[in-house]
């Protein structure tokens, strides 16, 4: 089978980092057991790397992984695409991992394709997807536009995951400043807003009392597995408050008032810090719309008080080693919570 | 097992006759954890706080609720009161029956019905109280004062008055400041010197103060009653342990032509300097950046002729390192450039000058000896146009407030150039006249009638020459009419601004500073000589603009300031500070931005994870600094940093207590 | 059915389900009362508001409120705090989970905070939460931040008279509430 050229690069750049001592484990994607749903993949080895793929559907996030590497002091590396580098740059700033432990792998990415959509989009029956998707799979950008499936042109945006439909970071923030660029960064994406905010405007549209509906019924639904908080990269404490037994901010019962609270609690935590990576309703097992709350407070934090300033992480390279221990001489990340200008607007007279 | 007891006060009949007390007491009875409940007519009294000591002891209460008057009456009386008991004082929370119940509310049900929701929200809470216990944090009995202009002076002399030692550091070769260059003072026109010198020399010889000139501070750590301060000492190139001042040395320094920073230019000055004749020290200093032996290589002429030999061009800047338990920053003004005014020609024209040149050309120690001439050709001005307002409240240009002083100096001038030149005559642009001030509109009366200043509120457009003269061009705003004179020499009162450097000295001693740079006090009314930073205070103009008699007053409240921290041996700190539980904390350090006081730091602690010791960053609370706003509890995602006294715990139960 | 229908029609098992069944025994017994006693009006629900007072800005300006006996309904629940800054979002959701049916948050005027700087989190943190309350379907008139000084006592009494009022015409709070009998 053909390996395309971010894989290969890839596969080296790992081979290189482990071989040498370097790194002690790569993160990136293996394939899974379905084609068009890679997984997370950890390389300890060297003669392992090749087990690494980059295609078109490796759309998880990876950053959040980092920190079960909290505690230690070797380096690691991560392959990062856009949403991955944001959610990094969060971590680094909230202070939870040190850029100096990290070996930023980056790769610019034009969108993410969710295996649905594109089956969907290219008319496969149910299950026949495996063989076709392999064929998309391989290629880690299968056509600009589009490309043929099943006899059918598909076009790359019937494909693309919705969270990447609204994407405004194709590459990692540069004051990240990757180790490595496995790719091109990729070009600039402008989503309208209507791509952006389309579903919060039309809930916004609506009377309060049907709002009030729409998520009493969505939120009635939810399972309390918190899956969307474990998979979220910028739920980076190390407690949750959420599991705090001893206050017991939410009690135990699963019921509409507590999911409720849950999710207003998680709404505010991640409110201006959220990187858009959709992860949590991708987890979601109820398909709750949680990106539309986030997105919600995210855009009416920038209303208010302006653009939502990236973390700046530590000058590049050039401390590494020199902070030992706690990570110290990190910048501090900027949340617009912490935070308030003098003439900040005032509604509360 | 919690045993609370409660205590319903009728306040006379101002509870007792709108709520119904016993109905209060019954109810309390019922709630979880109370085992005693009671009302009387005056609890405050000494019968009634008997009564609770007694109930205390016989009920071995745990945990007390005073129904009562607003907690902001008598918390601390009841605090008391539990305590002679043996309980600790913060075990005690006090319902508001009377201020937030009895005295709003008229005499019906719903109104008992909310008595009773507030003690429970009381008794819900007091079951949550923990002892809580004042810290104490000894106190360095040393202060510094940062500037040495008359604040500085001020505040370090009343501090050393009060038996305290002193370090007062000032940047330049003399203590002094600004006044030190005024001629003579508004309103009674006494001469600055004869005032300030005196001053200057206490403060050198006083025993408790250490001076040290030609310094700066570079570094502030530590906080409230426990700061160490790295003092930078320049280089003066001269051993002023063996200097005795004689100045031999400047008067043979061949390099003569040096403007002069203290005397605005308008004078020489030579390498080898002390700023003015009455100097404290009076001891020179070499400004190596105009000395021709450290320009060529070549000269020595001071080290040659100095009897004492004190002349030491290898000397190294020096660090000193202080202890000090409060700080007192007084480090002063600029002022504002006006040639950003190019339309009244400073800086083209020779006889365009500002406030300050005039007070150097009317001092009789002055360049000038105290004549007023023109810098251009020394000739006596008889038209002097005074313009106001130079940079002050003009938002696009300038800077958007008032610069207070320039008013009334600007009189002061008027009719020093009427008494000093007969003859002449002072005209004066002006937006508004504010004299507020005790003799001020006196004073500014005199100036127009009784030495003839023209005042003409207006705005000038244009200042340019003709012939030797200076033609003001503006207009008069009252009649309405354009204005022309003919002006001999033009003063521009320019506006008072902060030091280009105050930013840094904000930075680098720990406090914050508003959009002018002027250092920001802690509360705009209660707190104006205080600092967020617990342990640092303002005195003078680097706080805003001032006169005299406000700095010397402000110096005086900053050292008054220091004198109460250090009448203590130990500062008591307050007991209901935040406090992180660090096996929570994540290290994040989100709170640390939110907290005022700077009392949020990172820290590092030892942990095991899985049989390995690891170390890892969390937040941690000066409980010195904090003064318990708990602002940060509500930034820190985790709930791990609490406020004692007001925990998540006690208000989530006085909400659902309320709601019940 | 409106919540007000399910309690009048003593309809109890279908007003648990909304109400949870002390709510809904309270309203049944309430609706019940008249028609037995033929009293005069039903005691009809109270809204209940907790307000979040910062003590040295709202709490004191409450006092004065008192001291200058200016009234207003005694709905209101005051729960001190040191500044507007302590209060966490998650207070203000836990007031209406546990029943309350309006809550302000209550703080020094910006510039005026005793700690200098904390209600300036406070406006910030509030300013979106409203929204965030509003976006999931609560009336607007529930939640409600206002700026009391200690010298406001007419201001303090008028606010919460205010807040009464539009808490009233709005009724029982349901969004958020524990539908749980809360013991
Ligand atoms: C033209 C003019 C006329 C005036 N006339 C009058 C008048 O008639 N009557 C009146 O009441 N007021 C008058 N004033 C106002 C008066 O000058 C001020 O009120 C007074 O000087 C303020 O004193 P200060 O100590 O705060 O500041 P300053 O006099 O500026 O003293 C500050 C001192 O701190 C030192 N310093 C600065 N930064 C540092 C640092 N980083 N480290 C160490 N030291 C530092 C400076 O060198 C200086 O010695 C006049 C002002 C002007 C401009
Ligand atoms: S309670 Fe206030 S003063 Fe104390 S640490 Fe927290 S933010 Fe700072
Ligand atoms: S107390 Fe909270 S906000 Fe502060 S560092 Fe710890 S986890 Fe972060």
């Amino acid at each position: 089978m053909t390996v395309n050229a971010v894989t290969e690069k890839l596969r080296q750049t790992a081979r290189d980092l482990l071989q040498s001592g370097q790194v002690g484990v790569v993160i990136g994607f293996e394939d899974g057991r379905f084609p068009g749903q890679p997984r997370p993949a950890f390389i300890r080895r060297a003669e392992d790397a090749d087990r690494l793929v980059w295609n078109a559907f490796c759309g998880a996030n990876l950053a959040k992984y980092v920190l079960d590497y909290r505690v230690g002091d070797g380096k690691i590396a991560v392959v990062a695409k856009g949403c991955d580098g944001a959610a990094l740059a969060r971590i680094i700033g909230d202070q939870q991992f040190p850029r100096q432990r990290l070996v930023v792998l980056a790769v610019g990415c034009p969108g993410m394709l969710d295996a649905g959509r594109v089956a969907d989009a290219a008319g496969l029956p149910d299950g026949a997807w495996d063989a076709a998707l392999a064929q998309v799979a391989a290629a880690a950008e299968p056509g600009a536009d589009g490309f043929e499936l099943n006899g059918k042109p598909v076009s790359r945006s019937a494909g693309l995951r919705p969270q990447c439909v609204r994407c405004r970071q194709p590459n990692v923030p540069a004051a990240l400043e990757p180790d490595v660029w496995l790719s091109e960064p990729a070009p600039e994406r402008h989503p309208s807003p209507d791509q952006l905010y389309g579903d919060v405007a039309a809930l916004e549209a609506m009377s309060v009392e049907e709002r009030g509906r729409f998520w009493e019924e969505a939120f009635s639904r939810c399972l309390r597995c918190f899956a969307c908080r474990n998979v979220c990269p910028v739920c980076d404490c190390r407690e949750c408050v959420l599991d705090d037994a001893q206050t017991r901010w939410l009690g135990k019962a699963v019921n509409l008032a507590e999911n409720q609270f849950f999710h207003l609690t998680r709404a505010m935590h991640v409110a201006g810090r959220c990187v858009g990576c959709g992860q949590c309703e991708e987890a979601c097992p109820v398909g709750l719309p949680l990106t539309v709350l986030y997105r919600k407070l995210s855009h009416d934090l920038e209303e208010l008080f302006g653009p939502v300033e990236m973390p700046a992480p530590q000058e590049g390279k050039a401390a590494a080693g020199a902070a030992e221990g706690a990570a110290a001489g990190l910048e501090k990340a900027e949340w617009a919570l912490t935070r308030f200008r003098l003439n900040d607007p005032d509604e509360f007279d | 097992m919690k045993r609370i007891g409660v205590f319903i006060c009728w306040c006379g009949s101002n509870i007792a006759g709108t709520v119904d007390v016993e109905k209060v007491a019954e109810a309390a009875r019922s709630m979880p954890g109370v085992v005693y409940a009671t009302d009387y007519k005056y609890t405050c009294s000494e019968p009634g706080q008997q009564m609770i000591k007694d109930a205390i002891r016989e009920q071995h209460l745990t945990g007390v609720v005073i129904g009562s008057c607003s907690p902001r009456m008598h918390e601390k009386t009841f605090r008391k009161t539990v305590e002679s008991a043996g309980l600790n004082p913060y075990l005690l929370e006090v319902a508001n029956l009377r201020e937030h119940c009895s005295w709003v509310h008229p005499r019906e049900e719903a109104t008992t019905r909310k008595a009773i929701d507030l003690v429970r929200a009381a008794v819900a809470k007091v079951a949550r109280n923990h002892p809580l216990h004042q810290g104490h944090i000894p106190v360095e009995k040393r202060a510094l004062v940062i500037g040495g202009g008359i604040a500085g002076i001020q505040a370090a002399l009343d501090i050393a008055e009060s038996g305290y030692e002193t370090v007062l550091v000032e940047r330049e070769p003399s203590i002094g400041g600004r006044m030190a260059q005024l001629d003579k003072t508004f309103p009674t026109l006494d001469c600055s010197a004869c005032i300030l010198t005196p001053k200057m020399v206490d403060v050198s010889r006083h025993d408790k103060v250490t001076l040290l000139t030609y310094s700066e501070v570079e570094k502030v750590e530590g906080y409230i009653g426990n700061f160490t301060v790295t003092v930078r000492r320049k280089a003066a190139y001269v051993d002023h342990s063996k200097c005795t001042g004689c100045g031999l040395c400047m008067e043979k320094c061949p390099a003569k032509k040096i403007p002069s920073e203290f005397e605005m230019s308008l004078g020489r000055r030579t390498a080898i300097y002390r700023p003015f004749p009455q100097a404290v020290p009076n001891k020179p200093v070499i400004d190596r950046e105009h000395c021709l032996k450290f320009k060529t290589g070549k000269c020595g002429v001071c080290a040659h002729f100095c009897p004492r030999g004190a002349i030491d061009y290898e000397q190294q800047d020096q660090r000193v390192t202080l202890h000090v338990g409060a700080i007192v920053v007084a480090t002063g003004y600029d002022l504002f450039d006006p040639a950003l005014y190019s339309e009244y020609g400073y800086g083209r024209y020779p006889d365009v000058i500002t406030g300050l040149h005039f007070e150097r050309l009317v001092n009789s120690s002055g360049p000038t000896g105290g004549h007023i001439v023109r810098p251009s050709d020394h000739k006596e001005p008889k038209n002097v146009v005074f313009i106001q307002c130079v940079g002050s409240r003009d938002e696009a240009k300038g800077v958007s407030y008032c610069s207070k002083i320039c008013c009334m100096y600007t009189a002061k001038h008027a009719i020093l150039l009427a008494e000093h030149v007969p003859g002449a005559h002072p005209y004066v642009f002006y937006m508004d006249v504010r004299t507020a001030g005790k003799g001020y509109e006196e004073f500014y009366k005199r100036a127009t009638e009784e030495f003839g200043a023209t005042y003409i509120r207006g705005r000038v457009s244009k200042v340019y020459p003709r012939g030797d003269k200076l033609v003001v061009r503006g207009e008069d705003t009252l009649l309405g009419k354009p204005v022309e004179i003919e002006a001999d020499l033009v003063v521009l009162a320019n506006a008072v601004v902060a030091r280009h450097d105050a930013a840094e000295v904000a930075r680098s001693v720990g406090f914050s500073y508003d959009g002018h740079h002027f250092f920001t006090e802690a509360h705009p009314k209660l707190a104006p000589v205080e600092t967020n930073t617990a342990g640092v205070f303002l005195a003078g103009v680097c706080q805003g603009p001032k006169d005299i008699p406000e700095t010397v007053a402000q110096a005086s409240a900053a050292a008054a300031k220091v004198v109460a921290l250090f009448s203590k041996d130990q500062m008591a700190t307050n007991p209901m500070t935040a406090q992180v539980d660090p096996a929570c904390c994540a290290g994040c350090m989100l709170c640390e931005p939110v907290c005022p006081y700077h009392a949020i730091r990172p820290e590092t602690i030892q942990e095991r994870v899985g049989g390995k010791a690891i170390s890892r960053q969390v937040a941690s609370v000066n409980e010195g600094l904090c003064q318990g706003c708990g602002a940060c509890t509500a930034a820190c995602r985790t709930g791990c940093i609490d406020l004692k006294g007001y925990t998540h715990q006690q208000i989530l139960a006085e909400v659902e207590a309320l709601c019940l | 059915m409106s919540i007000r229908a399910a309690a009048a029609g003593s309809q109890t098992a279908e007003a648990e389900e909304v109400l949870g069944p002390a709510e809904a025994r309270r309203q049944a017994h309430q609706a019940s009362q008249p028609a037995a006693a033929g009293a005069p009006a039903p005691q009809a629900w109270e809204p209940l508001i907790v307000a979040f007072c910062c003590n040295w800005c709202s709490y004191a300006g409450a006092d004065l409120a008192g001291t200058s006996r200016l009234g207003y309904p005694p709905n209101v629940r005051v729960i001190r705090v040191p500044c507007s800054g302590r209060v966490n979002p998650l207070f203000i959701v836990k007031a209406f989970q546990s029943g309350a049916d309006g809550v302000l948050v209550a703080g020094c005027h910006p510039g005026d905070c005793h700690y200098s700087t904390g209600n300036y989190f406070t406006r910030r943190r509030f300013l979106l939460f409203r929204r965030l309350l509003e976006f999931i379907g609560v009336e607007p008139g529930r939640f409600h931040a206002r700026w009391i000084s200690g010298s406001e006592g007419p201001k303090f009494a008028q606010v919460m008279t205010e807040i009464t009022q539009e808490v009233r015409r709005l009724g029982p709070n349901r969004m958020l509430r524990d539908a749980r009998d809360v013991q």
